[in-house]
């Protein structure tokens, strides 16, 4: 029991893939401008570690050694073609806005990471876990940065005004740069500065 | 049956194979049939919202419904102004048809106020049983192009509505063009003057007067984007020129108005 | 002529895949630590955008495109769906196959780009470039003169990065920042001075 707890709460807090791996931020930033596209983001993230996982995991005692590497990537593509096609069909306006960013998770290295170091060698229900935790780590770190950002950048969340705008005859002046793609370095700096001031032993 | 003998690698890769590329398949089956109906329906949503019609769709409206009973679909010629049924409406695709060299044709480069180059000899115009027309106008924006409509009213000259459906302006900047506060005060700006020339413009934010004698046909920029602003412009003033919808608009209005 | 420069341009500086698109920020980061090791990965990135993108449009314009399969008989075929997996296929043989020759013809060479290039194949630069050339409908000559500007500008950027890391070793930074914290600033105000080129019109 407790290794299940540990297979979906350590990814979050004191292995979070993206602050102290530094694992698959590349799609991470790109669509973090708005709450909504964090949050489909988000959930395609965990879908596709968690299934993959399983999925290794249940055929890992059957992989041979030498297409190893080929049967991960296939599984993973399949995954994230079936979702990108689910976006396209039920979601399309959010499948517009997430553009290339959806087809990217395959190249996502929390993805493979986890089914090389961890599926392969797990059962089937902890790798779950394990996906499911590892994707809910990514996730956290695209959610806060997507709230700063559009919060900031456009007074909004999830598209409803928080903040009443100048433009639209309001008080507050938007932060222009919020939208813009480095203000997510810089809060992705702070986030591994904060986590690291906090977790003092995870620092280098 | 050892793990890594060739005929259990073999057989691996091809249950593999097999079973991805079926689920595979049938996503892609289901996605055909639903991209279709959700482009139409882009389409269809963006047509009424020019036209006018935002308030039903925002009541609970069907965009289908809606769109049946009072828009209907054809395609002008632009050089003459003139309805065509050269090519068969129901399949035409505008946007594929500027890269045909058959179905498009280059602007004269003085001309391309919207930095476009080339563009569609026909256009997919949407009447408005309740008078009026929607016309899709295009352009470059200031990152890449800029597609979209205006809605003009059956004295040919009248802006009911103008809205983009595609752009990829500045964030915050040019992407304000999107903002409804600016879009209002779109409706009832005259295209035309009295003496029927092409007055429609869009300023710099700020340089609009309310009391000019042409402030009927001016748009105030929009604050912190004067190039979308300057893009916005050229798009207006070459889709209403002579080589846009001129021609037609003055048959247009001859039969509607 | 003008054209095709301003795509390469365009790739290097204002849509700056690392800076812009956060692309390939796996091995942006960390790769980035001396400067030697950043221009060998930038000469292995350079090479394999160039090969990949255009084959990778080739691939897409004769198989998968929709009416791409007209000449054997399936007008109506719309394969794009496959595109992903096919791309990533792609990559990777052409990563396994240049590995191979490398090893063969330039053993020197290899040595010294050995442990990169298989890196490269889960690089999302690489596929984020192709992935790219295919939403903005690129020829194969654009695609090519595409594939060299993103490998260029993938280049440019982690190489001055390097140079910053470097110097940075003798700075007292507070210590939960030390690392990869301060890099992620760095590179945001590298973003913020590369956006100063989106200026620039022709």
């Amino acid at each position: 029991m407790a290794k299940a707890k540990d297979a979906l709460l350590d990814p979050l807090f004191n292995n979070n893939p993206i602050a102290l791996q530094i694992l698959g931020i590349c799609s991470a930033l790109a669509v973090t401008n708005k709450m909504s596209t964090a949050l489909t983001m988000t959930v395609a993230v965990v879908l596709v570690t968690a299934c993959s996982n399983a999925a290794i995991s249940a055929i890992r005692n059957h992989i041979p050694n030498s297409i190893r590497i080929i049967v991960q990537m296939t599984i993973i593509a399949t995954l994230v073609i079936i979702i990108d096609q689910m976006l396209k069909a039920y979601l399309y306006e959010m499948s517009k806005a997430l553009s290339v960013y959806v087809g990217l998770i395959i190249t996502n290295c929390i993805v493979m990471g986890r089914a090389e170091a961890y599926a392969m060698k797990n059962p089937v229900g902890l790798s779950l876990l394990d996906g499911i935790g590892n994707g809910l780590g990514y996730g956290a770190v695209l959610l806060s940065v997507g709230f700063v950002r559009e919060l900031f950048g456009s007074g909004k969340l999830f598209g409803v005004t928080i903040l009443n705008t100048v433009n639209n005859g309001g008080w507050y002046v938007t932060n222009g740069l919020m939208l813009l793609a480095p203000s997510a370095f810089f809060l992705i700096g702070f986030i591994i500065w904060g986590l690291r001031t906090w977790k003092p032993e995870l620092q280098e | 049956m050892s793990n890594d003998s060739i005929a259990k690698t073999f057989l691996v890769a091809f249950l593999l194979c097999v079973v991805c590329s079926v689920l595979v398949c049938l996503a892609a089956i289901v996605r055909i049939d639903r991209e279709a109906y959700n482009k139409q329906l882009e389409i269809r949503k963006t047509v009424l919202e020019a036209g006018g019609y935002q308030q039903q769709i925002d009541d609970g409206g069907n965009i289908d419904e809606i769109f049946t009973t009072n828009m209907e679909m054809k395609l002008v010629d632009l050089a003459t102004g003139k309805y065509t049924t050269a090519v068969d409406a129901a399949t035409y695709n505008q946007k594929e048809a500027v890269k045909q060299p058959e179905l498009s044709e280059t602007i004269p480069a003085d001309l391309d106020l919207a930095g476009i180059g080339t563009r569609a000899k026909y256009a997919a115009v949407y009447l408005d049983k309740n008078g009026g027309v929607v016309l899709p106008i295009r352009g470059a924006g200031m990152w890449g192009p800029m597609y979209g409509y205006i809605a003009i009213a059956a004295d040919g000259t009248t802006v009911k509505g103008f809205t983009f459906y595609q752009h990829s302006e500045t964030p915050g900047l040019g992407a304000e063009v999107d903002n409804p506060n600016w879009k209002k005060q779109w409706p009832d700006k005259q295209v035309f003057n009295a003496a029927g020339k092409l007055a429609l413009k869009v300023v710099k934010k700020g340089k609009y007067d309310p009391n000019a004698a042409d402030a009927i046909s001016t748009i105030d920029g929009i604050a912190g984007s004067t190039v979308t602003g300057s893009k916005v412009h050229g798009i207006v003033r070459y889709w209403f020129g002579e080589h846009g919808f001129a021609p037609f608009l003055a048959k247009f209005k001859a039969e509607r108005g | 002529m003008s054209h095709y420069f301003m795509i390469f341009f365009n790739s290097v500086f204002i849509d700056n895949i690392a800076l812009t698109f956060f692309l390939g920020m796996c091995t942006f980061i960390a790769v980035s630590k001396k400067v030697d090791t950043a221009i060998m990965l930038s000469a292995a990135v350079i090479v394999v955008e160039v090969i990949t993108v255009p084959v990778n449009n080739l691939l897409y314009t004769f198989l998968l495109k929709k009416g791409a399969l007209a000449w054997a008989g399936y007008p109506n075929l719309d394969l794009s769906f496959l595109g992903l997996i096919c791309y990533i296929g792609v990559i990777a043989a052409i990563v396994q196959i240049l590995e191979m020759a490398l090893d063969k013809y330039f053993p020197a060479l290899y040595n010294a780009l050995g442990i990169f290039l298989p890196l490269i194949t889960v690089n999302c630069a690489i596929l984020g470039a192709a992935l790219f050339m295919v939403e903005r409908d690129y020829n194969v000559m654009e695609s090519t003169v595409y594939g060299a500007g993103v490998g260029v500008g993938f280049g440019l950027a982690i190489c001055l990065l390097a140079g910053i890391r470097e110097k940075l070793v003798y700075s007292d930074i507070p210590k939960g920042l030390r690392g990869v914290g301060v890099t992620f600033i760095i590179v945001g105000l590298m973003a913020m001075s590369f956006k100063a080129f989106s200026g620039l019109q022709f």
